[in-house]
């Protein structure tokens, strides 16, 4: 009978139940709210889905599938990686490489028309005005205690752009990943809810009811040409920001050549489904309860939603002085779109417009800040790794 | 006050680099927009003969020449000449299957009896009306990604 009870005392202290902590089930109970609401709400399925399930493989003790501690280093010790790590240490390193978000950034390119940017240039204004909302950010998080690298990846959740974030939180504080990737991709989700009230708050029915000119049609040899400067004149003045931005314009000349339908199609599709698989399970993957339960998260996810809220605002007021200087004819609604949530953030400037005049359509006027802030965020990032990255 | 420099110096450059790359789209915009007016095609001023228009039934084609006035049947190979357009329409059995298929299932499925009475071809392309090009930018621009 002793022998019996040694035995099962024994797979007691073997088994994961004994040495699992109480954080640990919270976690777990995270990650199947976040498989809720990206299952059932539909909230950015595509990655929340891996990331939640990414966050229950972590957090379920004994698993080996992440060691944060291989990472913990500057240097990481590839060996150590290879030979004792778990899947989600050797996916890990396509974060950590930053090649995962930079692939993901190529099969956008490649899906981006940036023809309304291109027929108004003016529209970069717009999306450079709607990257306040990160600098702004900045100084909230810096205030609040974080250092200058915690803040500046805090603040460019105000980009909007999940890739953006992901690659540079990366770099700059790679313990916030997680809670930083959640706050991104659950507020990109919620752009209908949150931008909606801000607009209406800072625009008149008259400004809202404004028709926008058709734009001018865009020849196939702008398309061409314009991923080549900007990549240039990008790389050119911040080196850092060159990576996100070349990878984004890479894709959208594959695109537009109409020379390469092969690798276009497998950019849109099979690349970005495989990246978007690993990216996502990997970035739950480091959602651990010691990095995420604890008031940092709450403070970030405060500081991702004033991000949202300030570049939705500056962009729409830089929208309302565009309509003075510009004799009326530009409508505010579509600074919004300059927070780079594509093209989510243009069908909500479509769907206020309209809501004033149902005969009123600025989707397209509203894609070019759209995609202009993609551009932006790229750029506002590459300011930020340039000034604390070394 | 650091904070405060990082944070201007920060919004200046990222305004500084795109308003670079604005001039630069509007000087490729100059060179190498090459979509000009077109000029109006002259329309040839005819006096409009009014005739009652024609009817294409849903039905079985008829080989024999139809009368508008009886407002029968067209035949397959024969002319549709509309009373608004200055130009004969000379549709191809083919096309007038589509067309009649078209009518037919959107009969059944609405309940109503639905004919069609003329074919017009449009004279010119109105400016306003986006291209196929600008049509396919927008459903690209339109489709969900993940980010």
């Amino acid at each position: 009978m002793q022998v019996f009870i040694d035995t099962i005392v024994g797979l007691w202290e073997n088994s994961v139940f004994s040495g699992v902590e109480p954080l640990q089930f919270v976690m777990l109970g995270i990650s199947f709210v976040l498989m809720y609401l990206a299952i059932v709400k539909g909230y950015e399925p595509l990655l929340l889905l891996p990331i939640a399930f990414g966050m229950m493989l972590t957090n379920i003790p004994g698993g080996g599938m992440f060691h944060p501690e291989f990472f913990a280093e500057k240097e990481v010790n590839f060996g150590q990686v290879l030979s004792e790590g778990g899947l989600l240490d050797i996916l890990y390193l396509g974060l950590k490489l930053q090649i995962f978000p930079l692939l993901i950034f190529l099969g956008i390119g490649s899906m981006t028309d940036f023809g309304p940017l291109i027929a108004n240039p003016f529209s970069f204004l717009l999306g450079a005005a709607a990257q306040a909302g990160i600098f702004i950010t900045f100084l909230g998080a810096s205030l609040l205690g974080f250092s200058m690298n915690e803040a500046a990846s805090i603040s460019i959740i105000g980009g909007a752009d999940g890739p953006t974030a992901i690659w540079l939180t990366t770099r700059l504080a790679p313990e916030m990943l997680g809670p930083i990737a959640v706050a991104a991709y659950s507020y990109m989700a919620l752009v209908p809810v949150i931008q909606p009230p801000v607009m209406r708050l800072l625009t008149t029915p008259k400004e809202r009811a404004v028709k926008m000119r058709q734009l001018r049609p865009v020849s196939k040899k702008e398309k061409i040409i314009f991923p080549i400067v900007v990549t240039a004149i990008v790389g050119f003045i911040i080196p850092d920001a060159l990576a996100l931005v070349g990878m984004l314009m890479m894709g959208n000349l594959l695109k537009e050549s109409g020379m390469v339908d092969r690798l276009v199609k497998t950019a849109q599709n099979e690349l970005m489904n495989i990246v978007v698989i690993m990216l996502g399970v990997t970035v739950g993957g480091t959602a651990t309860a010691a990095n995420f339960l604890n008031l940092n998260t709450l403070l970030i996810i405060g500081l991702g939603l004033a991000a949202f809220v300030a570049g939705t605002a500056v962009g729409v007021l830089f929208g309302k002085l565009m309509y003075v200087l510009g004799g009326k004819k530009i409508n505010p609604l579509i600074g919004s779109a300059g927070v780079s949530a594509v093209p989510m953030a243009a069908r909500v400037s479509q769907k206020v417009g309209q809501e004033t005049d149902p005969s009123n359509h600025l989707l397209m006027h509203a894609m070019g800040p759209n995609v202009a802030g993609v551009i932006g965020s790229a750029v506002a990032a590459g300011v930020m790794l340039s000034l604390f990255g070394n | 006050m650091q904070i405060f420099s990082i944070v201007l110096t920060g919004i200046a450059v990222v305004f500084i680099v795109l308003l670079f790359l604005i001039v630069l789209m509007i000087l490729m915009g100059k060179l190498f927009n090459t979509n000009k007016k077109a000029k109006p095609i002259p329309v040839k001023k005819e006096p409009l003969k009014i005739m009652s228009a024609p009817e294409i039934s849903v039905g079985k084609p008829s080989s024999a020449n139809s009368s508008p006035s009886t407002g029968g049947r067209v035949p397959l190979n024969g002319t549709l000449k509309s009373p608004h357009s200055t130009e004969d329409l000379k549709p191809t059995a083919e096309i007038v299957a589509v067309i009649a298929a078209a009518v037919r299932a959107y009969s059944e499925a609405s309940g109503k009896n639905a004919k069609i009475i003329s074919l017009r071809k449009r004279e010119t392309q109105k400016p306003e009306y986006r291209s196929r090009w600008g049509g396919a930018g927008v459903s690209e621009s339109m489709r969900p990604f993940p980010r």
